[in-house]
């Protein structure tokens, strides 16, 4: 499990780019995802999570389905377009971060 | 495939209830959650009842009751404008750690209970309840029913959780970065293990009547350093 400060900034971009590249989700489903995907690293909470997939529903990021299922109501979501290139915009800002830090420990390294 | 049938649904959708979570943006899709990771558990061939204990163990309620706050909010406020904080602004973060070797400090600035409680007695000298005399109380004392989650104040790792028979009966003592230290007495029962890891809002242990107590209470105490201090400061709500 990673930091929580970690996390803050990660987790909007992990469920838009689960988002892009399934048609749609519910919640149960996205953190089975992570968890599947990252061998258990990451453990998406419940409390963390919806909040997220609300406040990106509140931006328009992301709009909603409803199924009936067993009796249940089951929420999906999906990508709205300017939900698209957010995510478009998201991953490749992470790409890029995740090079960044990799030049930073490498010098780091190489100065030691 | 082990499908719920709606007299457990119904069970289900009480048990949130009981714990307030039934706000009505949250409500569907939370007992959703809970029915998937239900029959999850029910695939390794155990009752309902056992997989629904399980669930609500490490079901987090006092996180997703302050998320349901949040997310009434959202709903509530179209203005809502407040950026999300960035990618950019976390790897400041731990630049920053990195760089300057700068740990995060927790304060512990929770409230010590999840549910209702009334502040008994305060930080200082005072009369003793038991021993009837004038002494030091050097943490504040809530009066609550027995069994009510005690939750973390902070983020921290669980010192000690440990059973004494006198003074502070059950206790956790959850150590937080940086200087505080939080101290949690008469307990009924313990939610964690010393060495646990827990988040700010995570239902540590109850409250009891444990030790040196007349009556269910949690005595709360808060450390810096070795000093104590008065818990009343802290609290920030
Ligand atoms: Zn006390």
């Amino acid at each position: 499990m990673y930091s929580k400060e970690l996390m803050k900034g990660t987790l909007k971009t992990i469920v838009l780019k689960l988002l892009k590249e399934h048609e749609k989700m519910y919640g149960y489903e996205i953190t089975q995802k992570v968890k599947d995907l990252t061998q258990d690293k990451i453990q998406l909470t419940e409390g963390a999570l919806y909040p997220t997939l609300h406040k990106l529903e509140s931006l328009g990021y992301v709009y909603t389905e409803k199924k009936e299922y067993n009796g249940r109501t089951r929420k999906y979501y999906l990508l709205t377009e300017s939900g698209q290139a957010e995510a478009t915009e998201k991953i490749n800002e992470f790409a890029e971060f995740v090079l960044t830090m990799k030049f930073i420990f490498n010098s780091k390294l190489a100065a030691e | 495939m082990n499908q719920l049938n709606s007299t457990q649904l119904e069970t289900l959708r009480n048990d949130l209830k009981a714990r307030g979570l039934s706000l009505f943006v949250l409500k569907d899709e939370l007992l959703d959650h809970i029915c998937c990771l239900i029959e999850l558990e029910m695939e390794k061939g155990i009752s309902f009842d056992e997989g629904r204990q399980i669930v609500f163990k490490n079901f987090n309620s006092a996180e997703m009751l302050r998320n349901q706050k949040k997310t009434k909010w959202i709903y509530q406020s179209k203005k809502f404008k407040r950026k999300f904080k960035s990618v950019l602004s976390a790897a400041a973060v731990i630049m920053l750690m990195m760089v300057g070797g700068v740990e995060a400090q927790e304060t512990p600035d929770g409230h010590p209970i999840y549910g209702d409680c009334e502040l008994a007695s305060g930080f200082g000298i005072r009369r003793d309840p038991i021993y009837k005399i004038k002494r030091m109380h050097s943490g504040i004392d809530f009066k609550a029913k027995a069994g009510t989650p005690v939750v973390a104040t902070a983020d921290g790792t669980v010192l000690e959780a440990v059973s004494n028979p006198d003074g502070y009966g059950n206790k956790i003592i959850i150590s937080h970065s940086g200087e505080y230290k939080t101290l949690f007495g008469h307990l009924s029962g313990f939610n964690v293990k010393t060495g646990d890891k827990v988040r700010k809002g995570d239902i540590i242990g109850y409250v009891g009547s444990s030790g040196r107590s007349s009556a269910p209470h949690l005595h709360y105490e808060i450390l810096q350093g070795d000093k104590k201090i008065n818990p009343e400061l802290f609290i920030s709500k």
